[in-house]
């Protein structure tokens, strides 16, 4: 899952470039440094078009394992589900199909959850099952639609159309627009277009912080819009963040899930 | 007569005058009026809209909004495919056509099929969440996997597939608000609209600000029934790509454009034929341009005029509305007949056209007047009503005919002397109308009591007919059978499980209210008696609520075995559960309880069926509720059909006060106009009469009362009144002369006999039009006010004369002979 923060939210150093095709582009965003481990408290508040505010927080952990990025999370709020908790498994393969478990506390059982549809709502958010996953950078073709600035920071502006129908039916978007910074190949706004007709998601990045060489999106909002009219936002917070930590396999096991927080 | 009349009488004669001098000023002025009045014409809309005929500021509709805006709206458009559901060619089709529908029309805010509705299942150690339809089989084994997949999900069962697996069900939910209307409308690339987005940031400062104003767009419009027409549309469109799924549509928003296109077809053919039929009785009865152009001229320009005004203040044509038109043309050419009735009888005695008009106006203005007041007041009587189209068609119609008396008294005479009139022989022998109803006089007053007798036996007689009436309200009765939605209307209910949806919603006080166990058992307890509730002739088919989701969670959750569909046994494993799908399907989810989890209802699916066969049914569940959830919930029935029921069984007392009031204001007016109180009783008796034998043929003949015939009595008594005052205008003005009872009755018979006739078979005729209607309800409408118009003429010419016989039976007269 948090490979979606490393690939869109953590960069590598910022470099110098000139005249980069926007596959260059993409594959230097795609190949920006992430740390190997991380844990952190995550928070996110959805809010829906009458104003009425969810939170949700939990306590992530996550870590790369070769070809399989591993991630471990139990909720902390809402209070009657604390202690229900994730593990999964996101494969970097393409043809690969992600592993998820779930286990309830009242069950006191972890169950793998199969769910064939990627382009579900993650947790009740904005945010897709597909969002929190990693793209992969073959199933896209990009173009630089042109070069901006946004609040400052110099900005490619690059559009990435699906190769085939099978991409967008994954994803259930037809056609992502991505804001890429000059300076650190961090992606800071995106518009995703639906299959329906004037169904967008916006994403944007306020809040991008330098820990040990890492660029973390310490707030990152999706906005799902309907012609231009907000319907529903999120906003996803991340704090207490510890990086390179110590874990090994044994971290993410079922075992581990059942043993709860 | 009394000064105020003689005043009033002497103004309109002087205004007919200067018209006169100045027809030509006149007209102009007059076609500029029409003309910047129809220019609001060119906005005329059509609203079929049923919950619109509910008040927006009644608790009921308040609660039918609010509900909307939560949950989506209770409307869903029904389509249906036939075939071998289970086949790999239905399958992959009908799957195309679903996400063809979801991702190319407007205003769609959900479709649910086997397609997409939401399968849960599970082993001992892993719960799949996807879609009923996840991969269409291509082979008989996939194929008999599937159908075992159909047979386990509650809502394909029970509610999306017939039992043969020959049809299969969309539900198309339409959005409440129009996105597409907003100005927000364009691409977020190619706008500052991206910055746009996130300006209103909720999430400034710390971003988890209590109570803070965070609600986005809620000054959408809402999506309308011109929206709901060009989804429609697009819709058949793409029905038609897809041949070899038969598919039918039907559901309420098919039902409103089904029914808002009979109307318009319907109010235009019956414009053109009571017009036409107008025109020739005009012609048969003036024999000349001038009997026939002018009071055409005044009718349909009030008619313009008052079409307009409702246009101009933002009213749209409602089903109500459209028997406006053809109603005011007939209720309103009687002031023109009775004004043209006099002007050539002066003609023929040998007056100029300006003597003969003035004399005509002053004969026949004050009863014009008073009849337009007593028909004005009739009408404006249904103002009372609680649905609003007949609000409308009582202030509309009021102002309609109020209209139309003053375009007689002003149009008519500038067009009698602009027109060439043909001339006019004079008359010095009683023609063959005037000897016919002089013959018609004598009768009646050899033989009136025995007439009189018959009217008593015969309302008596009407009255306990009347009693046995029950009151009716289905707009699928109102459309012609053979019409398409009719046929798909019944054939989804007789292979599905219904097209009207119920909702009954629960409000609990506390937050998360609706995952408490105590809760949810009550509910589920209630939901398995509801599923096949009969109570009279509503039947529930089909019911769905969030313990559907818990039990399918819980099934798949322990192993997917039958014997744990059922709630959980403890609170904190509902709770989990509920989670679980909130993280998996939380549309889904949101569509049966609000995110603070304090609301949620229950759908029950029901065939179409007479509304007001829904009322007591609607009062039961409603009763039930309280009763189950006292302490625990708040419950409201709700949804179109509780909304509708309970307005149009109200609509029958308020008729009933419309009518009594009606009757009264009558009634007084009569009294005012007749100078007696006394007298002014007497003379509705030969009103009341016939209207009541009317309505006591309707049981007999197997007319309901519904929307449409439920106004005959309060249309009728305004208009049938309207008789009486000319009659005994003229007794009266035969006794003024000095005549004694029997001369002013002849008199009478001479003075308004011919136009009372005529102004009777113009009335009669104008609704018996409606007899060409495929709406069973406005035939019914028609044949009624007809009849009642028929039978008032013959009671006029019967009743009345024996009631001023039998009043003035002490009247001594001052001569011996009578002149006309």
């Amino acid at each position: 899952m948090n490979k979606f923060i490393a690939a869109l939210l953590i960069a590598g150093f910022s470099l110098p470039a000139f005249a980069m095709t926007a596959d260059e582009i993409m594959q230097r965003v795609n190949d920006a440094a992430t740390p190997d481990s991380m844990t952190s408290t995550m928070t996110m508040v959805l809010v829906d078009s009458k104003g009425n505010q969810r939170v949700r927080t939990l306590q992530t952990m996550r870590a790369d394992f070769d070809t399989v990025e591993k991630s471990l999370m139990f909720f902390l709020e809402p209070s009657d589900v604390k202690g229900t908790g994730f593990l999964m498994f996101d494969y970097e393969s393409a043809g690969q199909d992600d592993d998820q478990w779930m286990f309830l506390p009242a069950l006191n059982k972890a169950k793998r959850i199969a769910s064939g549809d990627k382009t579900g709502s993650f947790m009740g958010s904005d945010f897709s099952y597909a969002d929190m996953s990693k793209r992969n950078i073959e199933e896209w073709s990009y173009k630089v639609l042109k070069e901006d600035q946004v609040n400052g920071a110099d900005v490619w502006i690059v559009e990435s159309l699906p190769v085939d129908d099978s991409v967008t039916e994954k994803t259930g978007y037809i056609r992502s627009i991505a804001y890429v910074r000059k300076d650190n190949f961090q992606v800071i706004r995106g518009i995703n277009y639906l299959e329906k007709k004037g169904e967008v998601k916006l994403l944007n990045i306020p809040v991008l912080k330098n820990i040990d060489g890492y660029w973390v999106a310490m707030e990152t909002q999706m906005i799902s819009q309907k012609n231009g009219n907000t319907i529903h936002r999120t906003l996803m917070k991340i704090s207490d963040i510890d990086i390179n930590i110590d874990v090994d396999v044994d971290d993410f096991t079922l075992n581990r899930l059942e043993q709860g927080l | 007569m009394l000064t105020w009349k003689s005043w009033l009488e002497q103004h309109f004669v002087r205004l007919a005058e200067v018209i006169m001098a100045h027809p030509k000023r006149f007209m102009l002025i007059f076609v500029l009026i029409l003309i910047s009045m129809g220019q609001f014409m060119r906005n005329v809309e059509f609203d079929s809209e049923l919950e619109n005929f509910v008040d927006e500021s009644t608790e009921v509709r308040q609660i039918y909004n609010r509900v909307k805006d939560v949950f989506g709206r209770n409307d869903a458009v029904m389509l249906a495919a036939q075939g071998d559901v289970l086949s790999t060619e239905f399958l992959t089709q009908f799957s195309e056509l679903h996400d063809r529908i979801a991702t190319e029309l407007p205003h769609i805010d959900d479709v649910t099929s086997i397609v997409n509705a939401p399968f849960q299942t599970g082993t001992e150690d892993s719960l799949i969440v996807e879609d009923l339809l996840d991969t269409i089989p291509t082979d008989t084994a996939g194929m008999q996997r599937l159908a075992e997949r159909l047979n386990k999900s509650t809502m394909a069962d029970s509610v999306l597939l017939n039992e043969d697996r020959t049809m299969a069900l969309a539900m198309i939910e339409l959005s409440v608000y129009n996105y597409a209307a907003s100005d927000n409308a364009v691409d977020p690339f190619a706008s500052d609209s991206f910055d746009d987005a996130f300006d209103d940031d909720p999430f400034a400062t710390d971003g988890f600000t209590e109570g803070a104003d965070v609600s986005v767009d809620n000054d959408l419009p809402l999506v309308e029934m011109a929206d709901v027409i060009n989804t429609m549309e697009q819709l058949r469109n793409l029905m038609a790509e897809y041949p070899e799924l038969d598919l039918v549509v039907a559901g309420m928003p098919a039902m409103n454009i089904s029914l808002m296109e009979t109307m318009q077809t319907e109010m235009l053919f019956f414009i053109r034929l009571t017009v036409a039929l107008i025109v020739l009785a005009l012609v048969l009865f003036f024999r000349q341009p001038a009997g026939v152009i002018p009071p055409m001229l005044a009718v349909v320009s009030a008619l313009l005029l008052t079409m307009s005004t409702l246009v101009a203040f933002g009213g749209k044509i409602s089903i109500v509305i459209v028997i406006l038109p053809s109603f005011l043309l007939a209720i309103t050419i009687g002031d023109g007949v009775h004004l043209l009735t006099h002007y050539f009888r002066s003609l023929k005695a040998g007056e100029g056209r300006e003597n003969a008009m003035s004399h005509a106006v002053e004969r026949t203005s004050i009863p014009m007047l008073l009849t337009s007041l007593t028909t004005a007041a009739g009408l404006l009587s249904l103002t009372v009503a609680d649905v609003v189209p007949i609000r409308h068609l009582g202030f509309l119609a009021a102002l309609g005919v109020m209209l139309a008396f003053i375009m007689t008294v002003t149009l008519i005479p500038a067009l009698a002397i602009l027109l060439p009139m043909r001339k006019v022989p004079h008359e010095a022998t009683p023609g063959g109308m005037t000897r016919l109803v002089s013959a018609v006089g004598e009768f009646v007053w050899r033989h009136s009591g025995k007439m009189a007798l018959v009217w008593v036996l015969a309302a008596i007689l009407s009255v306990s007919q009347i009693m046995k009436l029950e009151f009716s309200y289905d707009p699928l009765n109102w459309m012609p059978d053979g019409l398409e939605i009719v046929e798909s209307t019944r054939l989804i209910d007789r292979e599905l499980s219904g097209s009207m949806a119920t909702d009954i919603v629960f409000h609990v006080s506390a937050e998360n209210g609706v995952k408490n166990l105590e809760f949810l058992r009550a509910l589920d307890s209630w939901q398995q008696e509801l599923d096949g509730y009969q109570r009279g002739r509503v039947e529930v088919k089909g019911t769905s609520s969030i313990v559907d989701v818990i039990k399918e969670s819980n099934r798949a959750l322990q192993g997917g075995t039958d014997e744990y569909y059922a709630l959980p046994d403890t609170q904190a494993l509902v709770t989990e559960e509920l989670f679980l799908f909130e993280n998996s399907a939380s549309d889904q989810l949101y569509k049966m309880v609000d995110p603070e989890f304090k609301s949620t209802k229950l759908t029950l699916v029901l065939p179409w069926n007479d509304l007001m066969h829904y009322d007591d049914f609607i009062e039961a569940l409603q009763t039930e509720g309280d009763a189950r959830f006292k302490g625990i919930a708040e419950v409201e029935v709700t949804g179109l059909t509780a909304l509708l029921a309970g307005t149009m069984s109200k609509l029958v007392t308020s008729m009933a006060m419309s009518y009594i009031l009606a009757a009264g204001v009558i009634a007084l007016m009569m009294m005012a106009l007749l100078s007696s109180v006394r007298l002014g009783l007497v003379a509705m008796l030969p009103n009341i009469a016939p209207i009541t034998v009317t309505m006591g043929l309707m049981y007999p003949l197997g007319i309901e009362l519904d929307m449409m015939t439920v106004l005959v009595a309060t249309i009728a008594i305004g208009v049938a009144v309207d008789n009486t005052v000319h009659f005994t205008h003229h007794f009266r003005h035969g006794l003024s002369q000095g005549h004694d009872v029997h001369a002013s009755m002849q008199d009478a018979f001479l003075g308004a006999g011919q136009a009372l006739l005529t102004t009777s078979i113009v009335l009669t005729t104008g609704f018996y039009v409606f007899l060409f209607s495929d709406v069973h309800s406005i035939f019914n409408l028609g044949f009624l006010t007809g009849t009642a118009f028929l039978l008032a003429m013959i009671s006029n010419f019967t009743l009345t004369p024996f009631l001023l016989r039998w009043y003035f039976r002490n009247h001594k007269s001052n001569k011996e002979t009578a002149t006309v």
